[in-house]
C-alpha cells in the first residue's frame, strides 16, 4: 500500500466553464511529508488549497486520503467531507496573517479546534507547543497586541493542536517582515516533523523553498518539479 | 497580489456590506426626515387647510372620508417606526459585516452551523433591539407630542416580532450560506 497521504488525480477545475485553472492536475503527498506548492499568481494554488482541505467541492477528478489506516475516496464523498465537523478532523489551516480572533487570549485561540470538536486538551502538550514556537510567555496575552510573526506562530500552533494529521497553509509567511519569514517556516517544520503531521505550504517566496522536502510549481494547470 | 488584513483595514476598499448598510441609513433619515416634516407641518397644514375653511375635519367630513382621514393619520403615526425598522436593519447589517471575518474563522476552525448560528442571532437580535429601543425613541416622542396621538400597542408587539424574526432570519441565512459555501473567502481578498 502507498504510503501517501493526499493522492489526487487528474482533477480538473474551472470558474467560468471555458478556462480550467486546473487541467489534469495530479499530486500526491507522503506522510509527514513537508511539501511547498509554487505558482504565479492566478496559477491555481489556492485552488488546489481549497480543494485539498474540502472547501471547494465542484471539481471533477480522484481524490484519496489515506488517515488512520484507511483510504476515503473524497472525491465520492465531497458533500461529508466539506461539513466543518468532518473537515476539521482532516485538516487544520495556517493563514497568511494568522486568521486569529482578536478579542481571545494567545492561549485561547490556540485552544479554540479542540473547544469546537469537544474535545480536552493536554496542559503539558500546550505547553511545550507554545515553548517550541517560543510564544509560552505570551499565553495569556490577548493577540491583538501581539507582532505579526508572533500572530503567526500562534497560528502554527492553533493548527497543531488540532488533532488533525495534514496541515494547509496558505501564504503563512505573507504578512511577515523578512527577518521573521525563515524563523517562522523553520519553526512551522520542527513541530510538525516532530508531531508527524503532513504539511502542504503554498507560497511565492523562494527564500524559504530550502526549508521543505519537495518543491513542486503549478504551470499550465499541473503540477511539476521545480527548478529555479 | 496577497493583501494583509491589517492593511485591507488601512488601505483597502470598504467592506462589501457598505452599499446595504448605506442603504439603510440613508432609508432611515429619509422617513425619519419624512415623518417630522409629515406631522410637524404637513399634518397641521392639512388640518389648518380645513379648519380655514370652517370646516372641521371630525365632525363635518362624511363617514367615509373621515375613515380615510384617520387612516392616513395612523399611517402617518407608523412612519416613525418603518424608520425605527430601518434602523435596525441598519444594526442587523452592522453586526454581521463585522463578524463576517470571525464566523468565516470559527467554521474553518470547525464550529457547528448551529453554535454558529446560535452565536450570531444572540448578537444580532440584540442588536436589533438596540436599533428598535433606538427607532421607538424617536417615534413615540414625534406621534404623543407632535401629533397628539397615542399609538396602539399592536405596533410595539408587531416592532418586537419583526426584529426577532428578522434577527433569527438574517442569522439563518448568513450561518448557512458561509457553512455552504467557502468561508475561506471571506479572509481573502485576493479570491
Amino acid at each position: 500500500m502507498s504510503d501517501n497521504v493526499i493522492e489526487l488525480e487528474n482533477i480538473r477545475k474551472t470558474y467560468d466553464g471555458a478556462r480550467y485553472v486546473l487541467d489534469g492536475m495530479s499530486l500526491s503527498v507522503g506522510r509527514g511529508e513537508f511539501l511547498a506548492l509554487l505558482g504565479r499568481s492566478g496559477a491555481g494554488k489556492s485552488t488546489t488549497l481549497n480543494l485539498l482541505g474540502c472547501l471547494d467541492i465542484d471539481y471533477e477528478g480522484g481524490y484519496l486520503l489515506r488517515v488512520d489506516g484507511r483510504t476515503v475516496s473524497v472525491a465520492d464523498n465531497k458533500k461529508k467531507y466539506r461539513k466543518s465537523r468532518n473537515r476539521s478532523r482532516l485538516f487544520a489551516f495556517v493563514f497568511q496573517d494568522g486568521a486569529l480572533l482578536d478579542y481571545l487570549s494567545v492561549e485561547e485561540n490556540v485552544l479554540l479546534p479542540l473547544h469546537f470538536a469537544h474535545e480536552k486538551e493536554d496542559p503539558a502538550a500546550l505547553t511545550e507547543l507554545l515553548r517550541e514556537l517560543e510564544i509560552e510567555p505570551l499565553r495569556g496575552k490577548k493577540v491583538r497586541d501581539l507582532s505579526g510573526g508572533e500572530r503567526q506562530r500562534v497560528g502554527i500552533a492553533r493548527a497543531l493542536m488540532q488533532n488533525a494529521p495534514i496541515v494547509l497553509a496558505d501564504e503563512p509567511t505573507g504578512s511577515l517582515d523578512y527577518w521573521t519569514i525563515v524563523p517562522v517556516v523553520r519553526l512551522l517544520k520542527e513541530a510538525a516533523k516532530k508531531r508527524g503531521k503532513t504539511v502542504v505550504v503554498v507560497t511565492h517566496n523562494l527564500d524559504i523553498l530550502g526549508e521543505f522536502d519537495r518543491v513542486l510549481e503549478l504551470k499550465d494547470g499541473k503540477f511539476q518539479e521545480f527548478s529555479k | 497580489m496577497v493583501i494583509s488584513r491589517t492593511e485591507r483595514k488601512k488601505t483597502g476598499p470598504l467592506p462589501p456590506n457598505f452599499g446595504v448598510f448605506a442603504l439603510c441609513f440613508f432609508l432611515f433619515a429619509v422617513l425619519s426626515l419624512a415623518s417630522a416634516l409629515s406631522l410637524g407641518l404637513g399634518w397641521r397644514s392639512f388640518n389648518d387647510f380645513f379648519l380655514a375653511r370652517g370646516i372641521d375635519p371630525e365632525r363635518d367630513i362624511a363617514e367615509n372620508l373621515l375613515q380615510a382621514y384617520r387612516f392616513l393619520e395612523e399611517l402617518a403615526c407608523a412612519i416613525p417606526f418603518a424608520a425605527g425598522i430601518a434602523f435596525s436593519l441598519m444594526f442587523f447589517f452592522y453586526v454581521i459585516n463585522r463578524q463576517r471575518e470571525d464566523i468565516g474563522i470559527r467554521i474553518l476552525l470547525g464550529q457547528r452551523p448551529l453554535r454558529t448560528f446560535l452565536s450570531l442571532a444572540g448578537e444580532v437580535v440584540l442588536a436589533g433591539f438596540l436599533g428598535e429601543a433606538a427607532g421607538i425613541g424617536l417615534a413615540w416622542p414625534i406621534d404623543v407630542y407632535g401629533l397628539g396621538y397615542q399609538p396602539p400597542l399592536y405596533y410595539l408587539g408587531g416592532y418586537v416580532g419583526l426584529t426577532i424574526i428578522g434577527g433569527l432570519a438574517s442569522a439563518a441565512v448568513v450561518t448557512g450560506s458561509l457553512h455552504r459555501r467557502n468561508p475561506y473567502r471571506y479572509l481573502r481578498s485576493d479570491l
